[in-house]
């Protein structure tokens, strides 16, 4: 389904491999730098803190951190793209203007190509497409909000009289018999901001059942069933009074 | 087009643990969604009767981790135990299905822990849990033996670990965690 106005405002693919077991996320820095420099620029650190607090009757108490970098994260000059070398494989995030899937398929090909040069990944555990769509639903003055208006299995109130929802959190996991792969879809809000709800729908759905690192074709054509299996998700989970408000083309 | 049969789970606690620790998405709302699933996770721990075993487990790692932070914790030159190894044996205990028993904790010379599941001397099941994503393990059942590797993602347990534990413990048999 394409969109004239798209709730997207990130996509993220992640391919988990199992990498081998002298690889270096640190030490291999430069390198994965120089490569990705000229369509990624900035480097960023996703940084994980492990504290640790001793205690003990009658001793001080002993506390330490430990630092360690969990992700590189090359970004693009405008920031709106970003491709992560994890210690547990490769991402490519694509923020909001959000063209479409086949717009980002040959980058994302040509960096996991070059990841796979440099990581030389044993093999592919999962492959896991993730949208995170933002749905800005306008709100009349003095009128309730009602989510049945717009999703199709909405949230509800035990008693809609006497209760008006303040914020909710709905999350659920589903099996796709026929392919194996599982969708998880959180639908989240947390209130009221102006004359909009805002209400998140993270869709992300998952492959273990991946082909070999260097067979592109079969990735891709996982990765296009999860886009298929994706919005099969949004379309079925909205109204069409909610679809509307992003102008659907087809 | 292919259908969506059946629900796994709807807000599952442990899809939705996994969701709040494991990201690599990067945007605002992300982060947002996050916070909210968070916030219940947070709410949903505090109940006793659903998750007071898993804080009795988490209370004896800790405790463990404490008394063998410095290194020579053995009297000798054993290595403290590894803040990221006590995180993932965490992660591991939020992960067991509910079928599983919390295991026994043992501190091992590297720095690594040892979740034990012991049924008898003859037959038992050891994790070792260090500073990677990577588990080692061993199992002894009578005269049968083995050990093996296998990758922990932070969202579930390893099925070859779980099927270990599963053969070793419960011997085919269904059993609820007490």
């Amino acid at each position: 389904m394409k969109l004239g106005n798209s709730p997207v405002v990130e996509v993220v693919l992640d391919i988990d491999c199992d990498l081998p077991p002298d690889f270096d996320l640190a030490g291999s820095e430069d390198r994965f730098r120089e490569a990705f420099l000229s369509s990624y620029p900035k480097l960023r650190k996703s940084i994980v803190a492990t504290h640790h607090v001793e205690v003990k009757a009658g001793s001080p108490t002993h506390t330490s951190a430990e630092l360690g970098v969990s992700a590189h994260q090359h970004v693009s000059e405008d920031e709106k793209q970003i491709v992560q070398v994890r210690r547990e494989g490769f991402s490519f995030n694509r923020l909001a203007p959000y063209s479409g899937l086949d717009a980002c398929l040959p980058e994302i090909e040509r960096a996991w190509r070059l990841f796979v040069d440099l990581a030389l990944p044993i093999q592919i555990r999962l492959i896991r497409l993730r949208y995170i769509n933002l749905l800005q639903l306008p709100v009349s003055q003095g009128q309730p909000m009602q989510l049945s208006d717009y999703f199709v299995h909405s949230p509800s109130l035990p008693d809609k009289d006497s209760l008006s929802f303040l914020r909710f959190l709905d999350q659920r996991v589903a099996l796709e018999n026929e392919t194996g792969q599982v969708v998880e879809w959180v639908l989240a809000s947390q209130g009221l901001d102006g004359n909009h709800w805002p209400v998140i729908l993270d869709i992300s759905s998952v492959s273990k059942n991946p082909p070999l690192v260097d067979a592109w074709e079969q990735i891709v054509g996982q990765i296009q069933s999860l886009r298929r299996l994706n919005n099969q998700v949004f379309s079925k989970s909205l109204t069409e009074k909610c679809l509307q408000l992003f102008q659907p083309l087809e | 087009m292919p259908a969506i049969v059946s629900a796994i789970g709807m807000t599952s606690y442990g899809s939705l643990g996994a969701y709040v620790r494991h990201s690599s998405a990067v945007s605002e709302v992300a982060t947002r969604s996050r916070e909210a699933a968070g916030s219940v996770v947070f709410h949903f721990e505090k109940s006793e009767a659903c998750f007071g075993p898993l804080r009795r487990a988490q209370s004896e790692l800790r405790t463990l981790a404490a008394e063998c932070f410095c290194s020579g914790w053995d009297g000798e030159d054993a290595v403290g135990l590894h803040p990221s190894a006590v995180a993932t044996a965490e992660e591991i205990l939020r992960c067991l299905p509910g079928w599983v028993p919390f295991p026994e904790f043992a501190p091992e010379p590297d720095g690594s822990i040892s979740l034990d599941w012991i049924q008898s001397r003859n037959r038992l099941f050891s994790l070792s849990v260090g500073k990677t994503h990577r588990l080692a393990y061993s199992w002894l059942n009578g005269s049968d033996k083995g050990y093996g590797v296998a990758s922990f993602d932070g969202r579930e347990v390893p099925s070859m670990v779980l099927e270990g534990i599963r053969s070793v413990l419960l011997n085919g048999s269904s059993a609820v965690r007490a």
